[in-house]
């Protein structure tokens, strides 16, 4: 099969095996045909609605079946798709309506009062608000046209749009946190996301019979990446949102039969230590992939153990590269424990100093990447691409060595970005919410290591003099403008931040000290 | 159990729900988004330490969890146990 568009995976599998399961979703089993249809009436509603070739739609939804046929009936109109975390407030949809200017809004119930919250202040492009399981009050709608999508859905669809796109044409901007606190928009195009697709299916030899436990959200290009490989296989997902009760979601897997699975190190921290997965026997599950920050060697080793049967696959990306960069091939799970391995098919993979040359056994650089999953720059950010994509290669800002068989390790990330639970987050977002509280004369937000979330967020904050406020009051001040996975597990009231002869904050000290605690409480060898 | 009860909606109220209106003993604290898979184990630790009860993991479900009302009751059959 030959997919030029990304749709076209789930168009030619809906002409294809129209009654082949492919998603599930609360309970209920969707084919192939039924989504095929679904995206053709959100195509030829949103054409009659004026969306043109380009035009930027966002959602803001969890994973389901109506994410799909929204997303994929957008492509099929020629325009592209902007998903965003629906955990979100007002703020935050705002930065990301003005930058990409969207027609189309999509939004789920839970969302739409931070919509409403954004909107009068959004750009004029947004025309059209598709609401799903709620409706927008017209006067929250700040003068937009609103629809449901299931109203949406319920029209048989005449015809579908059909628009002069080609592979290189612009599919997808996902946001991503920069470190600067403004997220930047990741360009990916039809044929960068379809390559990676390709490439991730030969390696993980995905088939058609092959159902995978997603627990990670679309918006996410991890998640994104488990929804584009099954389309490409005709194979099916059993979606599973949240991840709040792991129990029911294992009972779920062994009941739908999945073969697969694939989670984030705090996922696998939730199964291995509060869940009853150690106990329980999968007989259908043929791999698990781990993505998304390092899972520490011990924990690898320990998470194979107890599903011996199924193969473990140890995976490295960026969000520029689509999804994916890098896999441990199984074969050297052991000998290479810990290791992201090589470039995956079509992929290089390279570990060099500062002026590009390629370092020595052992010796730590940056690692960069090229390959057709290399994303087309950030939106509106010449100089930003400028300086990550250089002479057709991704400079990840993750430093690495390679070992004397050319396995990649990862050391450290060069850029000051947090990983906690699947997220990548910019401290700076934080510090700047943090310093606009009035008792607030200075703050530094890092990474403390977590046994469950990898890493968890810690304000180190200086107190103007003369002022009482609790942790209390900056937790309640951090709920109001941040989304819940982004306001800080702990706060730390010091007085007085290391610094540099400069004044610039030195965070690797504060780490260290986090690192220290860790090691204290017998988290961190 | 009223004062168990009381103890048990001011943490989770002081903790995830700041201030949201509308929150009966049965809405779904994970339908609305208020909690997620961490603030789960943060409730189980507030409750081990609080009341002396050992949470298994097969417990973690949203018929002891999901709500408040699930809460409460989970937490009168742990004590009465």
């Amino acid at each position: 099969m030959n997919p030029r568009l990304l749709e076209d995976l789930l168009v030619n599998g809906a002409e294809r095996h129209p009654d082949r399961p492919f998603i599930w979703s609360k309970k209920t089993w969707f084919t192939y045909g039924q989504l095929g249809e679904m995206t053709a009436r959100v195509a030829a509603f949103l054409a009659r609605s004026g969306l043109r070739t380009g035009d930027r739609v966002v959602f803001i939804l969890e994973n389901s079946e109506l994410y799909v046929a929204a997303y994929y009936g957008t492509l099929r109109a020629g325009g592209v798709c902007v998903a965003l975390n629906h955990a979100t407030v007002a703020d935050e949809i705002l930065t990301v309506l003005a930058d990409c200017e969207p027609r189309v809004v999509v939004a789920q119930r839970s969302v739409l009062k931070h919509l409403a919250g954004a909107l009068p202040e959004s750009p004029a492009s947004v025309e059209l608000l598709v609401t799903v399981g709620g409706v927008m009050p017209p006067d929250a709608a700040a003068g937009r046209r609103t629809v449901k999508l299931e109203d949406v859905l319920s029209e048989p669809a005449a015809s579908v749009p059909s628009d002069p796109r080609g592979p290189d044409d612009l599919c997808s901007i996902i946001y991503t946190s920069g470190t600067t606190g403004k997220p930047k928009g990741v360009m990916l195009s039809h044929a960068n996301l379809l390559s990676n697709a390709e490439s991730i299916v030969e390696y993980l030899e995905l088939g058609e019979a092959d159902r995978v436990m997603c627990v990670l959200p679309f918006f996410f290009s991890y998640g994104n990446s488990l929804l584009t490989t099954h389309m490409w296989v005709g194979g099916s997902l059993v979606l599973h949102n949240g991840f709040v009760f792991p129990n029911v979601m294992l009972d779920e897997m062994l009941e739908e039969r999945c073969t697969g699975f694939s989670g984030v190190p705090s996922t696998y921290a939730l199964l291995m230590h509060r869940s009853k997965f150690k106990q329980m026997d999968f007989p259908d599950l043929r791999y698990v992939t781990i993505a998304g920050g390092g899972l520490p060697a011990p924990a690898q080793a320990e998470l194979k153990s107890v599903i011996p049967r199924a193969t473990v696959f140890n995976m490295y990306g960026q969000t520029e590269g689509a999804a994916r960069l890098s896999y441990l091939e199984p074969a050297r799970f052991e000998d290479k424990l810990g290791s992201i391995g090589k470039g995956i098919p079509g992929v290089e993979l390279r570990v060099v100093t500062s002026d590009g040359t390629p370092t020595r056994p052992g010796e730590t650089g940056e690692i960069i990447a090229r390959g057709p999953n290399i994303m087309m720059g950030y939106w509106g950010g010449d100089a930003e691409t400028a300086t990550v994509l250089r002479d057709g290669w991704l400079w990840t800002g993750d430093l690495a060595n390679v070992d004397e068989d050319g396995f990649i390790f990862i050391v450290s990330r060069k850029k000051d970005i947090i990983k906690s639970g699947a997220f990548r987050i910019g401290p700076n977002h934080i510090e700047s919410v943090l310093i606009e509280h009035q008792a607030v004369e200075e703050v530094a937000v890092v990474g403390a290591p977590d046994k469950l979330l990898g890493e968890a967020i810690v304000a180190y904050i200086i107190f103007r003099p003369d002022t009482h406020v609790t942790e209390r009051d900056l937790l309640e001040h951090c709920h109001e403008r941040l989304p819940g996975y982004k306001v800080p597990k702990r706060f730390e009231i010091v007085e007085s931040l290391p610094k540099t002869t400069s004044g610039k904050v030195q965070k690797h000290v504060l780490r260290e000290r986090e690192e220290q605690m860790a090691r204290e409480r017998g988290e961190l060898p | 159990m009223e004062e168990n009860k009381n103890r048990v909606r001011a943490y989770v109220e002081e903790n995830f729900l700041f201030g949201a209106e509308g929150i009966t003993e049965q809405t779904s604290l994970l339908d609305e988004g208020y909690i997620d898979s961490t603030s789960v184990l943060e409730i189980v630790s507030f409750l081990e330490e609080s009341f002396g009860i050992k949470v298994a993991d097969e417990e973690l479900v949203p018929e002891n969890f999901g709500s408040l009302g699930n809460m409460f009751a989970y937490l009168e059959r742990k004590l009465a146990a």
